[in-house]
């Protein structure tokens, strides 16, 4: 039996759709749109636009959608208002109006949004014009306006940030882009402090003019700081704000852009996800990176994204040094495999001592450049590495993958290990080989941890490589060599033939080994029979 | 993640087993977990057919498991999105809509009032009424008289 509502498949859709699901696909285009697609319709709809609650305007620009001019919209919002009696109630105003030259129309305009009980107001105002700001009456006690999203363009900042937000009573979402603070006190301190909000996004604000930026906001649940358009500018617009966070129930907090000169952050009991990324800089200010990585050490999940300005050099690069005890995730991309790049691993390592999982990837912008320490052409892998925590130490197995970083970071799996823990298996699964050294280490590294299992796929890299003569030494019992069907010159060792604990071999595409001394049959056997994969020898 | 089970029934007693996580993304699931016996069968949800519940389970699957960490990872499931809404026809749309609604699952109900609002952009009069099967009852004089008034949505 089918769903009744099945049974108006070809009957009138738009018509059946209950009012708030129609207003809710109609607050999807700018309200020119709307009445010319509605007005027509039937007379049923003929009306349809009056009394929508959702409304956006673009205004006098070729390059919006559906643009208009100021006049028109004044004309449909009076028309709004009927008789000039109550406006009908409203739920979002959003205006868009890149050039605008005429403050008092936006500031009624909102007016009339706030006579119909307005809950968000989503203002744009862009490149040229007047400088503008939002009228205190919105921040008031008595205002219906909850969410607001203020936009200006960055350079010029043409929406100003009126004192009265700072503190205003009922906003419980604030969204800024491209907004220049108002000033701080003699300190150069500014102090925002709704007591409500629980949203708060900055993305590319002027700040330089300040000393801090104090956000006391106890009810603050999700942060999202962005100062990636503004790093890139010619002038600097953060200059060397400090960020103070006083927000006891934040749980999401985002920060993407620049390194600010300093923090400040108080108890962060709440905190649940933290999402960083981080240019770092290209001048080795004293910049304060433990203050943020302690701040946020209580964080269950820690997402760091490391970027670097063109021009930095490894040896620029500061590390934050402090313990990261609750951390037990990290995810770090955009790795472009930069020897500081491999300090920063080696840091996490140490200092995030209950870590369970660190995922890294490698950059995909840089692909097709290669140069000293960066990473070769492939595609973004992924490597998952564990080390010898006590949860993963019945499992000893390792699989670090594909990058050059890994060198550094099995180098401080292998060096680190306790010399009672015993490796049970190494697995390798290299792209872009490049070192052998590191492998004769590993393998040194290995048998002195009684390693039993090896298991190693090459694809490219150098183009002849004599693996080391440990590899089938002492303990090694499991052996699996594959490589890259078209570098063939990757040569076995003649203790292949000797190997004392040797089970299982397999090999893909590696050069046999020649016989040592010419006559010995057992070598002779193995080298005729043209091995290429083969096990239980 | 919990890996209990959660049976859901549609309107055709089709059954609909999905992890708990997945489910309670649907707030009207969640509560109705929370709040009452479950039938033997499952959660009935009877407005809802299994052509439409199974679309709605394969959007909360991907939803759920997918939880994105960066920019790239939320561009893949933006694309993931478009491609789902590509396989639809209007009518599938406009019952996933109801479902949405229903359900209370407000990223199903933004991408597909969203995907409604898009295929109504720039749309003549004409088409707007063949998509939705609007019957015109204007007379000749009255519609003149109507276009008229809005003249200026139509510049």
């Amino acid at each position: 039996m089918r769903g009744k509502h099945l049974c108006i498949m070809n009957e009138n859709r738009l018509n059946d759709l209950p009012e708030p699901i129609l207003h809710h696909i109609f607050s999807f285009l700018p309200t020119k749109e709307v009445v010319r697609s509605t007005c027509l319709l039937s007379k049923k709809w003929n009306y349809f636009s009056a009394s929508l609650p959702h409304i956006f305007f673009n205004i006098n620009d070729a390059n919006l959608e559906f643009p208009c001019s100021p006049t028109r919209v004044d004309q449909f919002l009076t028309s709004r208002r009927g008789g000039g009696e109550r406006v009908p109630d409203l739920h979002k105003l959003c205006l868009k109006w890149p050039a605008c030259y005429n403050g008092r129309k936006v500031k009624d305009w909102i007016a009339m949004a706030l006579e119909g009980n307005a809950r968000e107001l989503d203002i744009y105002l862009g490149l040229e014009g007047i400088t503008w700001k939002v009228p205190a009456k919105v921040f008031a006690a008595a205002s219906s306006v909850r969410v607001l999203r203020m936009e200006s363009c960055i350079c010029c900042y043409r929406c100003l940030f009126p004192r009265v937000m700072l503190f205003a009573p009922n906003l419980t979402t604030l969204e800024l882009l491209g907004i220049k603070f108002p000033n701080g006190d003699s300190k150069g301190e500014l102090v925002l402090s709704c007591p409500v909000l629980e949203t708060l996004v900055v993305h590319n604000c002027y700040q330089k003019h300040l000393q801090v930026l104090n956000l006391s906001i106890s009810r603050l649940k999700k942060l999202d700081i962005d100062t990636r358009g503004v790093c890139w500018s010619t002038h600097d617009a953060l200059g060397d704000c400090k960020l103070e966070l006083h927000t006891p129930n934040l749980s999401t907090f985002a920060y993407k852009g620049v390194m600010l000169k300093d923090w400040s952050i108080g108890n962060l009991e709440a905190l649940i996800e933290v999402d960083l990324s981080l240019y770092l800089p290209s001048k080795p200010k004293e910049s304060n990176h433990m203050n943020l990585f302690e701040g946020l050490n209580g964080a269950r999940t820690l997402t760091l994204e490391i970027m670097y300005f063109d021009s930095m050099k490894k040896e620029e690069l500061t590390l934050p040094l402090c313990p990261l005890n609750h951390l037990k995730y990290i995810v770090v991309w955009g790795l472009e495999g930069y020897d500081n790049e491999l300090e920063l691993l080696k840091y996490l390592f140490r200092s995030a001592v209950n870590l369970e999982r660190l995922v890294i990837t490698g950059s995909r912008s840089k692909s097709s450049e290669i140069e000293t320490g960066d990473l070769p052409n492939f595609q973004n892998k992924l490597m998952t590495l564990s080390r010898d925590f006590p949860n993963v130490e019945d499992h000893p197995q390792y699989y670090p993958g594909y990058d050059v970083c890994a060198t550094n970071l099995i180098d401080n799996v292998l060096y680190r290990r306790r010399r009672d823990s015993p490796l049970q298996r190494l697995t390798l699964s290299w792209h872009f080989f490049h070192n052998s050294i590191f492998l004769y280490s590993w393998m040194a590294n290995g048998i002195k941890h009684n390693l039993q299992e090896i298991d190693i796929y090459f694809e490219h890299g150098i183009r002849n490589l004599e693996l080391p003569d440990d590899i089938f030494g002492g303990s090694i019992r499991v052996v699996r060599l594959k490589s890259y069907p078209y570098t063939y010159s990757y040569y076995l060792p003649n203790t292949m033939l000797y190997a004392p604990s040797l089970r299982t071999l397999e090999l893909e595409r590696f050069v046999l080994p020649k016989p040592p001394n010419e006559g010995c049959g057992e070598i002779v056997i193995i080298y005729v029979a043209k091995l290429i994969k083969r096990s239980k020898l | 993640m919990s890996t209990k089970k959660i049976t859901l029934l549609s309107s055709d007693r089709e059954q609909f087993i999905v992890d708990e996580a997945v489910a309670i993304q649907s707030q009207t699931i969640k509560n109705l977990i929370e709040d009452t016996v479950p039938d033997e069968d499952g959660i009935p949800l009877p407005v809802v057919h299994s052509r439409i519940l199974a679309k709605v389970t394969e959007y909360l699957t991907k939803h759920a498991n997918y939880k994105p960490h960066n920019d790239a990872a939320k561009e893949e499931l933006k694309n993931w999105d478009v491609k789902f809404l590509g396989k639809l026809d209007n009518n599938t749309l406009f019952d996933l809509i109801l479902a949405a609604n229903y359900l209370d699952i407000k990223g199903l109900l933004d991408l597909t009032c969203q995907a409604v609002a898009d295929l109504m952009k720039g749309m003549s009069v004409e088409e707007v009424r063949k998509l939705f099967n609007i019957e015109n009852d204007f007379t000749p004089e009255e519609e003149e008289a109507v276009r008229k008034e809005n003249q200026w949505a139509f510049d």
